[in-house]
């Protein structure tokens, strides 16, 4: 039993267990952990992601885009509710000035269930997608950082994302923040 | 060392009240009062599903009080009973109930807050969440009176963290005493109330 236990333990982790805890947020330089969400059931949702009809999970770096915003945020944050007017008006920048096809944006509900950030996305009418991390799995591995917090990624396909960018609190002008995001991407 | 936890987590509160907003959401996780993994439930509930819910009268912190029995034929009522102001998962989950408001009237189902802090502690608590749309009720006198009736007092004085569902009839339909440390799934609740249409 003793020999069949590493086995059993590397079955397990092969299988897809949990992400292990980050003891601190990501920063600049970072490559992110690998973290596996549910693929959108909204077909719009995971056609803007880029990902396959049908398809069950889906890891951050298979987004088609060549960077990507995630917004670590939750239902249950005031700062979060505050500031959603002006990440809307972020995502609707990113459109206007034709760089959807390069920059992505993705919410991290953390902690939140799926209905929870339902309630987010109808009550601000959030167009970008919201996956739900009920159980903060993906929280803790990203170091529980507290909320908002914004991580903008360098994705290269099947490699690690890079953090390029990290931001806590609230955006302020949304037209502000996109100009560092650019900065930071090198993105005309 | 209980007795001892909660005069540093008032202390906190008072710090962060006196904070602007955006500064409080950027201080680091240290300086915020956690009050560290708690039993998960450490009270014998004295109410069962079926049963009429007891009344009961509490003062509510924009002014006057509050029963439970004004809403009977009324409205269903979502009693969330929470541990203490300024705690962390306390500070998040009415925040939530608040952005849910819609979700609530939708089912015709009024939430009443309650903790056993007292009214100053409240206001100060909520002004500083930016205001809620449904009561919130201080059962700080007798002390946790309303919370011992319900069986969901604890040893140190706070209350669980739970959740009663009533009809509109007065009748106890779901009870959830939390655990402590977690905030319920609002999906759950909503479910819940969905049973009673």
């Amino acid at each position: 039993m003793k020999k069949l236990l590493p086995l059993l333990l590397l079955a397990i982790m092969c299988l897809g267990g949990p992400p292990p805890a980050a003891a601190a947020p990501p920063k600049e330089g970072d490559s992110l952990p690998a973290l596996k969400f549910a693929a959108p059931a909204q077909a719009a949702q995971a056609r803007y992601l880029g990902l396959a009809t049908g398809q069950g999970q889906f890891s951050l770096g298979q987004v088609k885009a060549s960077h990507l915003l995630v917004e670590v945020f939750s239902m249950y944050c005031t700062f979060c509710q505050v500031d959603a007017p002006q990440v809307n008006q972020l995502h609707e920048l990113i459109k206007q000035q034709d760089l959807e096809g390069k920059l992505k944006m993705v919410g991290l509900g953390a902690g939140n269930s799926e209905y929870e950030v339902g309630v987010y996305r109808k009550k601000f009418n959030v167009a970008f997608p919201l996956l739900p991390d009920a159980d903060f799995s993906a929280h803790k591995a990203l170091g529980q950082p507290r909320t908002p917090f914004f991580i903008l990624l360098k994705l290269s396909g099947q490699g690690a994302p890079q953090v390029l960018y990290t931001h806590l609190g609230s955006i302020g002008q949304a037209q502000d923040f996109l100009a560092t995001l650019k900065q930071k991407a090198g993105l005309k | 060392m209980r007795r001892k936890l909660r005069l540093p987590g008032l202390a906190a509160g008072l710090l962060l009240l006196a904070l602007p907003a955006w500064l409080w959401a950027a201080l680091p996780r240290e300086e915020i009062y956690q009050p560290g993994q708690l039993k998960p439930v450490d009270s014998q509930l004295k109410v069962a599903l079926g049963q009429l819910a007891p009344d009961f009268s509490l003062p509510a912190v924009g002014g006057g009080r509050v029963s439970l029995s004004q809403y009977r034929g009324k409205k269903n009522v979502a009693l969330s009973f929470v541990p203490a102001a300024w705690t962390p998962v306390c500070s998040e989950q009415w925040p939530g109930y608040n952005l849910a408001r819609e979700e609530f009237e939708e089912r015709d189902t009024i939430v009443l807050g309650i903790t056993n802090d007292n009214l100053p502690t409240l206001f100060a608590w909520t002004q500083a969440m930016g205001g809620v749309w449904f009561p919130v009720l201080s059962d700080f006198w007798p002390h946790g009176g309303v919370a011992g009736q319900y069986g969901l007092l604890r040893g140190d004085g706070t209350s669980e963290r739970a959740l009663l569902l009533i009809d509109k009839a007065g009748l106890l339909r779901y009870i959830d005493v939390h655990d402590i440390n977690q905030r319920p799934d609002l999906g759950v609740l909503m479910a819940e109330i969905d049973k009673l249409r």
